[in-house]
């Protein structure tokens, strides 16, 4: 996995994960890769891993059981609520974006019309 | 914890290190950068032992350098090993001094970095001299592990085979990694801590996370910045 | 893995002695090839005093003498010119170690060497003699003389060595006049210490020539032995505390 250097790393690895929720390709009860296996997949520092690991369990997006390993315990609660902030995020990039370029908000929503018309209603 | 107090140190006409003040933590990764010239050596060199301060003082742990020998592991820039040794000899040399040494993570190392005890060491290339020296320091299991350059004029593939053999061998919280190299991009993602270091002075230094919170810029260019005027 | 000092020294001494063996190797062949030389051609001399052969044993004594002394310069330079004094300073011994396998080494050099010399010497000498073995046992008291002298002759060594020893560490002090500075150690110390050795040497046959009639006798020759060994401990002790203590890379 490719990390951008100019972001905090641990928050990359938390992200990523998030995604691989939100896209259904890790469920409740799945075993993650432990913090070592993580680290040297990823070539980078343990301490690193295990801070974004850490960060997890306190999110109760995940659990290590001893001698088992770490588990997902994301709930489906959790999940659409981890969904909405990331495309929160998103909307706040993207309006901060467009509004930079001299767009108002009117002018964003019916450019967003008409894409949704090209696109043949719904992405 | 490896301590420098205002740390004095002169070659010559030079002014190596200039009250340098640092605290180095236990069981992290911790990057030491800086152009060429900047100390970065003769600070590594002065926690082997391998020099004194002037004026201040060094401790690791509380002691002298030259009492703490055995629980360092030093990897310096250059070829220091004897040529006419073969891998296994260098080997055996070695773990008759350190009590740390694990003769089974040494023979996995040798494996997994496609070594053979039996080649002469004078007679390997360049990359596979780096790999030996990282093997013979990461089969010890020392406190300390210092290294000066480890992947200056090394091919691409064997730098990765040095960064993942860090990697998987590395005890967090219990071993200490200072890497001082004036290339940033390649250990970018391994450091926890980070010194940067200009004409024998501590000119920044703190988390690598940190950093990237705070500033939203890579070590890299974070570097470039602070050196700018250097280079005028 | 356990480790002890023994273990310690005798990586060290091996080490050191790999470093050796071409000089050995040296002695050796000149050994067999003077011997050689004067037995093949031994028609040719049967008109001279068979005690001729002693003249091949005395050549390659001499080369095997001096060759530890020259070593003694390499064993040390050599460690900085391949870079492995950055190995050997950052282990964790002393100097007295590191010094004292070089020192080991470089006598059982000159042992190998010198025993080489006079076994090859006997053999040779037999051909010629055959009864050497027999002559040499009627005179114990040269025998016992020759092992006085050769010990007197380990304990020069020791101290010539200690003398190469701290004159190159003292010339390490320096990068610039490195070579200098050696040549300008080496030279003071071997006046200093000879001054003091020829001076204690006269004071102990004072006392030894009043309450005797021989010349050469065990006993001085025992207070010469120990003063050559006292000079070198100093000497020896010097350039380790300057290699401890003072250098640096």
């Amino acid at each position: 996995m490719k990390f951008d250097s100019s972001r905090p790393i641990y928050r990359q690895i938390i992200d990523s994960y998030k995604k691989q929720l939100i896209r259904g390709e890790l469920k409740m009860g799945d075993k993650i890769l432990s913090q070592r296996e993580y680290a040297e997949q990823a070539r980078i520092n343990p301490n690193t891993v295990q801070r974004a690991y850490r960060e997890m369990e306190a999110l109760q997006m995940v659990e290590t059981q001893r001698g088992q390993g770490t588990f997902i315990i994301a709930t489906e609660p959790m999940l659409t609520e981890i969904k909405l902030e990331m495309a929160r995020d998103v909307l706040e990039y993207f309006i901060g974006e467009m509004k930079s370029l001299g767009y108002t908000y009117a002018q964003i929503i019916s450019m967003l019309k008409e894409e949704e018309k090209k696109q043949g209603g719904g992405f | 914890m490896i301590e420098f107090k205002e740390v004095s140190k002169r070659f010559g006409s030079t002014l190596a290190l200039d009250k340098l003040d640092a605290n180095f933590p236990t069981g992290k990764i911790i990057g030491l950068f800086g152009p060429n010239g900047a100390g970065k050596s003769t600070s590594i060199k002065m926690i082997a032992g391998l020099n004194r301060p002037d004026q201040g003082q060094v401790l690791i742990d509380g002691e002298l350098p030259r009492m703490s020998k055995a629980q360092i592991a030093y990897l310096p820039e250059i070829d220091h090993l004897y040529p006419w040794m073969t891998i296994g000899q260098a080997a055996g040399f070695t773990r008759s001094f350190y009590v740390d040494w694990d003769n089974d993570k040494y023979h996995e190392l040798l494996k997994y970095l496609n070594l053979n005890a039996e080649m002469k060491i004078g007679k390997i290339s360049k990359g596979q001299r780096a790999k030996t020296k990282l093997l013979l320091t990461v089969a010890r299991r020392a406190p300390y592990l210092l290294m000066d350059e480890p992947l200056s004029g090394i091919d691409i593939l064997t730098r990765e085979e040095i960064i993942n053999t860090l990697v998987r061998d590395y005890r967090e919280g219990e071993q200490t990694i200072i890497i001082s190299t004036h290339e940033i991009a390649e250990v970018e993602s391994l450091v926890d801590e980070v010194f940067f270091i200009d004409q024998g002075k501590i000119m920044l230094s703190g988390s690598a996370e940190e950093f990237r919170v705070e500033r939203g810029q890579s070590l890299v260019e974070i570097m470039k910045e602070a050196f700018r005027h250097v280079d005028q | 893995m356990s480790t002890s000092k023994l273990k310690m020294f005798s990586q060290l001494y091996t080490k050191d002695m790999r470093e050796l063996v071409p000089e050995i190797v040296i002695v050796a062949a000149a050994a067999v090839i003077l011997n050689g030389l004067f037995y093949f051609n031994m028609n040719r001399y049967t008109s001279f005093h068979p005690a001729v052969f002693i003249i091949p044993t005395f050549m390659v004594l001499a080369v095997a003498a001096f060759l530890p002394f020259i070593s003694s310069f390499k064993l040390v330079s050599r460690e900085w010119s391949n870079n492995t004094v950055y190995l050997i300073m950052s282990l964790p011994v002393s100097g007295v170690m590191i010094m004292g396998a070089k020192l080991a080494a470089l006598i059982t050099q000159y042992i190998a060497g010198t025993l080489i010399a006079v076994l090859m010497g006997l053999f040779l000498a037999r051909e010629a003699i055959p009864d050497i073995m027999k002559l040499i046992s009627n005179y114990p008291d040269i025998l016992n003389l020759a092992i006085m002298f050769y010990l007197l002759s380990i304990a020069a060594l020791l101290f010539l060595i200690s003398m190469g020893f701290l004159s190159q560490i003292t010339g390490k002090l320096s990068s610039r006049f490195s070579s200098l500075i050696t040549f300008v150690v080496f030279l003071l110390t071997f006046y200093s210490m000879s001054k003091i050795i020829s001076f204690s040497i006269v004071k102990l046959k004072m006392i030894t020539a009043a309450g005797s009639s021989a010349i050469l006798n065990n006993s001085s020759l025992t207070g010469d032995l120990l003063i050559l060994l006292l000079a070198a401990a100093v000497v020896f002790t010097l350039a380790v505390v300057i290699y401890d203590r003072k250098i640096e890379l």
